[in-house]
């Protein structure tokens, strides 16, 4: 047995071996790992609420991608947890933790319904106007922690999350006074001008033309990233940031310029739930997608088309799981468990596989 | 594009980041320490699910089955003679957890807005729900069956529901149960208006029908609850019970149904004595007890020893302010509202009652009579069979206000009094 010092032979030296040959397999290997051990865990949550935890997976995939009613409507979720995610993943990637697409989001929502109610514009000029219009407001409102961060060292993470609550309160305070709808009957503004809808693109089904702004951005945001010097010094001041400075690449512009662009995108998410789903100005116009989003970024790993199908895989887990309570009786709080104990398992794995492939 | 230039700036980047290296080593000697116990709990977790997937006798049986039973539901009615068997020999092992084996002919789904144990508005419409399907069982003579969401009776009405649905996702919701084939679609909160009017242009042969609905198609219908009419009464009750000559009130949102309802409290107390003051508070909230129980302390700071809640977790806060300042020796009396909410403490002297669970049972009766119609409202008043009242506590009452407001009752039934309804706030 003393031949044991083989042990390039052995299975776990194999697996680091192929591992450091094809780094990117050792994302997709974490993430089936990591939905194995979810589906596993949450199995324990499930049966010890007295459910059968193979008809809640079930109804859970059932409810995502069943019919082309619930692929529709994953995908109208989806949407804007796409153009969200693949903001944050620029500014992640720039070592940026930008928690507040949330706040962006909802300010975009609030500036571009003032225009979409109260001015009567043509569709052509109105949608790319809207567009413009939420781009601009969500950057704005980034870029101000943004700049603190660049100018001062002010921590993001804290700055964006207080910057969250502002838009929150501003929108209870505007849907019950200045903007209430003319009937002065509900919390809510009137309904947006006919020709800022985006218009639904499956007939029968919520479905609508955003789909088509997320898939332009993503490619847009792929260019950007993988093609361009631009994308190159956002990741090199992200890995480093001081080398980054040494080797004269500006990092506070990079800073800035990451902040903006998360911003500006968790803005036009803003602009496409309110004219492609809601039409209207009101409480809860974002079931925290903002927040969502930034577990879509962190899943896709920051890269463009990781974060396309992560944000369909969130989008079939919150639609899914809505069907879940319905069709097995589980509650629904039960996703949440499910979305953190995914996030972490896949993180989790992939520590280990890396620290697997360096090892030998 | 990539320059030669930056090719050098990325190897000096590369350099520096060497440097950090031998400091990473040491932490990921932790790391690999933590992540091997943790690999190993989930190992645990792993196997620990599988045996108790499998520990359950038969369960992996039951699983199988479940699974052909949802799509023979989704089939519409088409169910095929061996599928039924296959679910008629599996349906002693079934618990009550696993979906209707069999399509029903009827099918009613209710979209709710609270929790069915809100004691209140969302809590009524449950136990409609419930009512309607023992009296339907009796009706017929089959056995009522309940699941975590939906109740059957027989295998001739099914009745589903969902709880929590937040306005703004309310579409969904409806959209899912008209695709699955619910016949009559009652969405139980005002504020879904746009996904019930979106949704109802998409399926046009399913009737929707939401409270106070005040626009309406060939398949809408709105039910209105004339809660105003036993919010007078409260009001009148308040006005006789108070000593200190300022009442109060708090409501969670604006909507028109519970703007009527306090314009009317408010009516009601001036209708005994105009000098009385009534204050008014806004929550923002059904649900958050921590506001309904500020509120009411304001209100009873303010002066007010009389308190009319309207709403289902704010009245559990509510009750709470009133019970602590009666334990402090201040002579304060709550009314409830929404449910009949008398039974939660002695300091509530009545309740308004909207009677959802008699509402609802009869829309569901109706529908299954073929009566219910779309594009006209339904009307429950105080005066009819199933609608609001007011619930008193006779015992914690005197019994010459009892009396009163039993008279000013009768008024309102004649027609001597005529409530009116009015749904802006202000004077």
């Amino acid at each position: 047995m003393s031949e044991m010092s083989e042990s390039s032979v052995s299975p776990i030296n194999f697996l680091a071996f192929f591992l450091r040959k094809r780094p990117k397999s050792i994302i997709i290997l974490a993430i089936f790992f990591g939905i194995l051990a979810t589906l596993g865990t949450s199995a324990i949550f499930i049966t010890s609420i007295g459910v059968d935890p193979l008809l809640a997976f079930y109804c859970l995939f059932e409810g995502a991608f069943g019919s082309v009613q619930s692929i529709s409507e994953t995908l109208v979720v989806s949407i804007p947890l796409m153009i969200i995610g693949l903001g944050l993943s620029v500014a992640f990637s720039c070592n940026v933790w930008n928690i507040g697409a949330e706040g962006q989001l909802l300010m975009a929502a609030i500036t571009c319904s003032v225009i979409a109610i109260y001015f009567d514009l043509p569709g052509y000029i109105m949608i790319p106007l809207l567009l413009i219009i939420g781009f601009l407001t969500g950057a704005g409102y980034a870029s101000l922690p943004g700049f603190l961060r660049a100018k001062y060292n002010v921590n993001e993470i804290i700055a964006t999350i207080m910057l969250n609550y502002i838009p929150i309160y501003l929108i209870d305070y505007l849907i019950s006074g200045p903007m209430m709808e003319k009937r002065h009957l509900l919390p809510m503004s009137d309904l947006i001008q006919k020709t800022a809808i985006l218009g639904r693109i499956l007939p029968g089904t919520r479905l609508h033309s955003g789909l088509f702004i997320a898939i332009i951005i993503a490619v847009i945001i792929y260019f950007i990233m993988s093609k361009t010097t631009l994308g190159y010094e956002l990741k090199a001041s992200g890995l480093d940031a001081k080398a980054s400075y040494y080797a004269g690449i500006n990092v506070k512009r990079n800073i800035i310029l990451s902040m903006i662009i998360s911003g500006g995108l968790a803005g036009l998410a803003g602009m496409v739930e309110l004219c492609g789903v809601q039409y209207r100005l009101k409480q809860g116009i974002s079931p925290g997608y903002g927040y969502t989003a930034i577990l879509v970024a962190l899943l896709g790993k920051c890269h463009p088309i990781g974060v396309v199908l992560s944000s369909i895989f969130f989008g079939g887990l919150l639609v899914g799981s809505d069907f879940m309570q319905r069709g097995a009786g589980v509650p629904f709080a039960l996703v949440y468990v499910i979305q953190g104990l995914l996030i972490f398992y896949v993180m989790l794995f992939e520590a280990l596989l890396i620290s697997l492939s360096e090892k030998v | 594009m990539i320059t030669p230039q930056l090719k050098v700036n990325y190897l000096r980047l590369y350099l520096s980041m060497a440097l950090c290296k031998q400091c990473s080593e040491v932490v990921s000697m932790e790391a690999k320490l933590v992540a091997s116990v943790v690999i190993a709990l989930i190992i645990g977790l792993i196997v620990g699910a599988a045996v108790m997937g499998y520990a359950v006798p038969k369960a992996t049986e039951t699983i199988t089955t479940t699974v052909t039973t949802t799509k023979t539901i989704a089939a519409t009615g088409a169910v095929t003679t061996t599928v039924t068997t296959t679910v008629t020999t599996t349906a002693t092992i079934t618990t009550a957890t696993s979906p209707p084996p069999v399509a029903p002919k009827f099918k009613i789904a209710l979209s709710l807005p609270g929790s069915i144990n809100d004691r209140g508005w969302t809590q009524g419409a449950y136990e409609g729900a419930l009512k309607a399907a023992e009296r339907l069982a009796a009706m017929y003579g089959v056995e009522v069956s309940k699941g975590p969401n939906w109740i059957k009776v027989g295998d001739i009405i099914e009745i589903a529901w969902t709880e929590n649905v937040h306005p703004a996702e309310a579409e969904r919701v409806i959209r899912d149960y008209a695709a699955r084939g619910y016949g009559l679609v009652i969405v139980h909160d005002y504020p879904a208006k746009d996904a019930i009017l979106s949704a109802a242009e998409d399926y046009p042969d399913i009737i929707f029908a939401y409270p106070t609905g005040d626009e309406f198609r060939p398949n809408v219908l709105g039910y209105w609850f004339w809660a105003h009419e036993p919010s007078f009464l409260a009001g009148v009750l308040a006005a006789k019970l108070t000593k200190t000559k300022v009442v109060g009130t708090y409501y969670a949102i604006p909507i028109p149904t519970i703007v009527c309802c306090v314009n009317a409290f408010k009516a009601g107390v001036h209708y005994v004595d105009p000098t009385i003051e009534v204050k008014v508070i806004e929550t923002g909230t059904f649900e958050d007890v921590e506001k309904g129980y500020e509120a009411a302390m304001a209100l009873i700071d303010a002066g007010c020893d009389v308190i009319y809640g309207t709403g289902d977790g704010i009245n559990v806060g509510g009750i709470q302010a009133v019970e602590k300042a009666v334990s402090e020796g201040k002579e304060v009396y709550f009314i409830g509202g929404c449910g009949d909410q008398t039974g939660l403490s002695d300091v509530v002297v009545a309740s308004v009652d909207w009677d959802a669970s008699g509402v609802i049972t009869m829309l569901i009766t109706q529908y299954l009579q073929g009566a219910l119609q779309g594009g006209r409202k339904y009307e429950f008043t105080m005066a009819s069979l199933e609608g609001p009242r007011l619930a008193i506590a006779k015992d914690r009452v005197p019994a010459d206000v009892y009396d009163y407001v039993m008279s000013v009752f009768n008024d309102i039934l004649l027609g001597n009094i005529i409530v009116e309804r009015v749904t802006t706030i202000g004077e």
